[in-house]
């Protein structure tokens, strides 16, 4: 009898353990916040990018709005230091630029378009998190900032890692800051979103 | 008059060059402008910056390695004398691109310290276009990413070049012109009023003309076409 207990509380403590230590792991963590993010199907929000680079003492400064709709419109609308528009649909990407009270196409690369659409896709079918490509780790100075560090090493090429820093209530992202491996980065700081529903009319320059 | 002396100075200058230098004399001259004028789901919703910013960059990485001019032969200019000392400059702002079937804008950042000019357009997701590395001797084209071409990113460094080195003129000489040579494109620069009033840009092949203003400049080739016209804060 006095067996049998010992076996029980023994499995409680594992699976306790096992759970607890499930909980602590910054991928579990990092998990948990996404999954709250993907509860929107609507998404708009005021940012402000900053690009640093080494050869350049300061950086440059631009601020827009984002929106995006499932499953895959995405509007990136820039006002300052000039206003344009990228819009992304599946597997197209368009540039806009405003100049004398209309909107004028620009050129945009086809293979990026193709490029970025498919790793979009690939989040809203569900495999991110089956092959998830960083390393991740908590920020312990700040509980829900994550730092993301790539797998792949032509992506390492690209960029040592990745900052993003969830709202207190988890419900958006304010801050993302990807740095690059000279010390360069780009770093984005979100306002507090709204997640009302975006008509499709919204994702056109019209 | 100043008009008159700006054309005394032309005519002296175009003299000098036929019977000084051989290649000058070759070389396409402009006249000078006229004087006194002024996430979705998931971590998709995480990354959605991320994702835009990753693939050009990514994309960038593996386009084009560093490339310098090459060097011309060696000749001296009418008037090598640097009147100027480099001067700490910072500009920021965008430019219009003209390319081959459309226009396209950047951002564009312009610094330099101690005889050295950084250039660089970037694109609104902050995918470095083109960037370039002046100084005395030499003129680097670090990288360049589609749409523009290498041919437009270098063309962008000369004007990013001549435009810092405008800032280094000094503007007391009014209406003197001046002229300094980086690998075989040669700068003149027209003033007047205590305002560079325009440069022009001459390589072995094609001539450039850059008006300039308080806050602007546009790059014109021989034709009077824009190639390039930039805005700064």
């Amino acid at each position: 009898m006095t067996i049998q207990i010992n076996r029980i509380l023994l499995s409680l403590l594992l699976v306790g353990f096992h759970i607890f230590a499930k909980d602590q792991t910054p991928e579990y963590l990092f998990s948990k916040a996404s999954q709250k993010l993907g509860t929107h199907k609507h998404f708009q929000a005021n940012f402000t990018q900053y690009r640093s680079m080494q050869l350049f003492k300061k950086p440059l400064v631009s601020q827009g709005t984002i929106s995006f709709s499932y499953p895959d419109k995405i509007k990136f609308h820039y006002k300052k230091p000039f206003e344009s528009i990228i819009l992304l649909n599946n597997n197209s990407m368009e540039r806009y630029r405003f100049e004398q009270g209309s909107y004028v196409k620009q050129p945009s690369l086809e293979i990026v378009a193709k490029a970025i659409t498919k790793e979009v896709l690939t989040y809203f079918n569900g495999n991110f998190s089956n092959n998830f490509p960083y390393d991740v780790s908590l920020d312990t100075t700040t509980a829900n900032r994550f730092i993301l560090f790539p797998k792949s090493k032509m992506a390492q090429t690209i960029f040592s890692s990745m900052e993003i820093l969830f709202s207190t209530e988890g419900d958006y992202v304010k801050e993302i800051k990807l740095n690059e491996q000279n010390g360069d980065y780009v770093h984005i700081i979100h306002e507090i979103p709204i997640f009302d529903s975006l008509p499709d009319k919204h994702f056109t320059v019209d | 008059m100043d008009k008159i002396i700006i054309n005394n100075i032309y005519r002296a200058t175009k003299y000098l060059c036929d019977k000084g230098n051989p290649i000058l004399s070759s070389i396409l001259f402009l006249p000078p402008s006229p004087c006194g004028r002024g996430a979705g789901g998931e971590v998709g919703c995480v990354s959605l910056h991320t994702i835009f910013t990753l693939i050009p960059l990514l994309l960038f990485s593996l386009c084009t390695a560093p490339t310098k001019q090459k060097q011309p032969p060696a000749y001296t200019p009418f008037n090598s004398a640097r009147t100027h000392q480099p001067k700490s400059i910072n500009l920021q702002g965008h430019c219009t691109l003209h390319l081959a079937k459309s226009t396209m804008t950047a951002q564009f950042m312009l610094e330099s310290d101690s005889g050295t000019i950084n250039s660089a357009l970037i694109d609104e997701l902050g995918v470095p276009l083109a960037i370039i590395t002046a100084n005395d001797s030499v003129l680097t084209l670090t990288k360049h990413f589609p749409p523009v071409t290498k041919q437009r990113a270098l063309l962008f460094g000369h004007l990013a070049n001549a435009l810092a080195k405008s800032f280094w003129i000094d503007k007391t000489n009014n209406g003197i012109l001046q002229k300094e040579e980086l690998q075989g494109v040669t700068l003149q620069y027209y003033l007047s009023q205590n305002n560079l009033d325009s440069l022009a840009i001459h390589t072995r092949l094609k001539s450039y003309k850059q008006l300039v203003n308080s806050n602007s400049t546009t790059l014109l080739n021989n034709k009077l076409d824009t190639l390039c016209s930039c805005l700064w804060e």
